[in-house]
């Protein structure tokens, strides 16, 4: 009993308080005590949203594809490139701090370049997501392999397990928790990396449909265009959550008779 | 004791400096001056008044800054520049509100639009008509597509035959050499001058020539209307110090491209030395093109463009008669 009321406030709390803001953002521009160009107003907002809203689903939808399709290939390649690493120590030692490296390139900088070696289709969109959401999961991934027990390890290995018994059983159940936090991050990175890819070029996506909103000094679209981003963006992180769940039941479990 | 004199004798000296400097110079009025790009020979003028002193003289201390892309409006009404660098063109969905965004061109750089499509020499884009059939690079703005429909519909040519690629080039006639794109629209002063100087054989018509209506203002030098209310003396000293630069611009366009290379923070005109010295011997000579003086705005070329866009659907109002002010302009 006392557990449903604590959940019932843990949900309430964000929602007030994502109210409060809301309602102190739609006071300041009532009063026009913050000018219409540097943040419309909520219903402004709204109304763009609807008033817009085949058009914006049309953009979106190119944007979540090319997020989908460049966060399969980005885990596939982190997944393949995590075993590798596991089961390779000097792969591991050659690659990583290049890995690392890879990370603080800015996006803006290598977005153009990507369209001018793919074009003007999805290509440059996709890998622009793969690089992004590669490295969370990878590296996640690769911690994962490192804390399985290694009593675990060396008992099944003192019963004739192979390498790969040993991955099966021991290290990749270990690394699923670590995996699905990259994977949560990634998730989050992927739909503002297409967006980002967008904006240097192409026809179709949110991305393109700020810049012209940018362009013509359409602030409510502008802000329609962020609202769709975000939501997007954590409904993508909450299926991740569900499909961890699903893949981990045991985990959830544990959780509760934790808590019980 | 010695040591307490010191310090007092030490105070007084400071004290005494400080007051020599309070009486000696006048406070400078502080003014940000918001470009539209990257510093280019558009903006000489001004890299001339604040080199040779004339800001300073009219006591002021002008900073020029870059915008956020696209920004140089926006940050030209939110008040954080005073004066902003953008285009007829540009300001017209700024303008084209229920609250128009508070700003107003009060100089046009140059008197004429000197923008065009560029193509490779020999695709026999000479005309709008030459477009039939090619690839054309677009930034993708409603205005920009409807004038180039416009200008091939007067020829009979039919504009849904152009192919449009989305507009990212940095340096036009590189890509126009590497078959990137077929046409691209340029400012002639720029990239048409680059064409010449890096050798680069292009065909060029621009819209000025082929339309009346289409002979906008670009570039223009926006005011914020809060701060010519309530400073107009000071919006008339800086642009009275502005258009004397431009005038010492249109004198000696080699003197006045060393200062912008000179003055351009950046460092990216360094490196383009030939061409900027090219631009800038093309460019000082239009700045005021046939008119008496620099700056000055034809009330029936502005408005014809405005109604043009409003005739064709790009605005829902009628902007004629609005936006501009040549009030604070030097007297000629």
């Amino acid at each position: 009993m006392k557990r449903r009321s604590e959940s019932i406030r843990d949900k309430l709390l964000p929602a007030g308080a994502f109210l409060l803001i809301l309602g102190i953002w739609w006071v300041l521009s009532l009063t026009g005590w913050i000018p219409q160009y540097m943040l419309p107003s909520p219903v402004d907002v709204v109304k763009a949203f609807i008033a817009d809203f085949p058009n914006l689903m049309s953009h979106a939808w190119v944007s979540v594809e090319e997020a989908l399709i460049g966060l399969a290939i980005g885990t596939a390649l982190a997944f393949a490139l995590a075993c590798g690493m596991d089961r390779f120590l000097n792969l591991e030692k050659a690659v990583l701090p290049l890995l690392v490296a890879s990370q603080t390139i800015p996006t803006i900088a290598i977005a153009p370049l990507l369209v001018l070696w793919m074009g003007f289709g999805v290509a440059p969109k996709i890998a622009l997501v793969v690089i992004t959401t590669f490295f969370p999961i990878a590296v996640g991934l690769l911690d994962g392999f490192k804390s399985a027990d290694a009593d675990a390890v060396a008992l099944l290995r003192s019963m004739g397990a192979k390498r790969g018994q040993i991955f099966r059983h021991v290290k990749f159940p270990a690394a699923l928790p670590y995996f699905f936090s990259g994977l949560r991050i990634s998730a989050s990175y992927a739909v503002v990396g297409a967006v980002i890819s967008e904006w240097l070029g192409g026809f179709e996506g949110l991305g393109v449909y700020m810049t012209r909103a940018r362009k013509a000094y359409a602030f409510d679209k502008m802000f329609a265009v962020i609202f769709l981003v975000v939501i997007v963006s954590l409904v993508l992180m909450r299926l991740v959550t569900l499909l961890r769940t699903v893949s981990m039941p045991w985990m959830g479990k544990a959780k509760k008779e934790r808590e019980a | 004791m010695k040591k307490a004199i010191a310090l007092i004798l030490g105070l007084t000296m400071i004290l005494a400096a400080c007051g020599c400097c309070a009486d000696g110079v006048q406070e400078l009025i502080p003014i940000v001056f918001c470009l539209d790009w990257t510093p280019n020979t558009n903006h000489t003028g001004v890299y001339v008044a604040k080199a040779l002193g004339y800001y300073e003289g009219a006591g002021l201390d002008v900073t020029i800054v870059q915008p956020p892309e696209d920004g140089a409006v926006l940050m030209c009404a939110a008040g954080q520049a005073q004066f902003a660098v953008d285009a007829q063109d540009t300001i017209a969905p700024a303008l084209d509100r229920d609250d128009p965004l508070g700003v107003t061109a009060v100089a046009a750089i140059l008197q004429h639009n000197t923008s065009g499509i560029l193509s490779r020499a020999g695709d026999g884009i000479t005309s709008p008509r030459g477009l039939e059939g090619k690839v054309y690079s677009t930034w993708e703005i409603p205005t920009e597509l409807e004038m180039i429909r416009y200008c091939m519909e007067k020829e009979g040519a039919d504009f849904n035959t152009v192919k449009l690629i989305p507009n990212n080039l940095t340096d036009e006639p590189a890509a126009l050499r590497a078959h990137q794109t077929d046409a691209v629209w340029v400012f002639y002063g720029w990239s048409g001058i680059r064409a010449e100087v890096s050798g680069v054989e292009c065909d060029y018509w621009d819209f000025a020539s082929l339309a009346s209506e289409l002979d906008y203002y670009t570039p223009v030098i926006l005011a914020n209307n809060d701060f010519l209310q309530r400073d107009p003396e000071t919006a008339k000293a800086f642009l009275k110090a502005t258009a004397q630069g431009y005038a010492y611009a249109i004198e000696h366009p080699q003197e006045a491209a060393e200062m912008l290379i000179a003055g351009d923070t950046t460092g990216s005109l360094e490196d383009a030395r030939e061409l900027v010295m090219a631009s800038q011997e093309w460019i000082s000579a239009r700045y005021r093109a046939a008119e008496p003086a620099w700056g000055r705005f034809d009330p029936e070329r502005w408005n014809g463009f405005y109604s043009w866009l409003y005739k064709n659907g790009l605005t829902a109002r009628d902007l004629s008669g609005t936006g501009f002010s040549n009030d604070y302009l030097p007297e000629e």
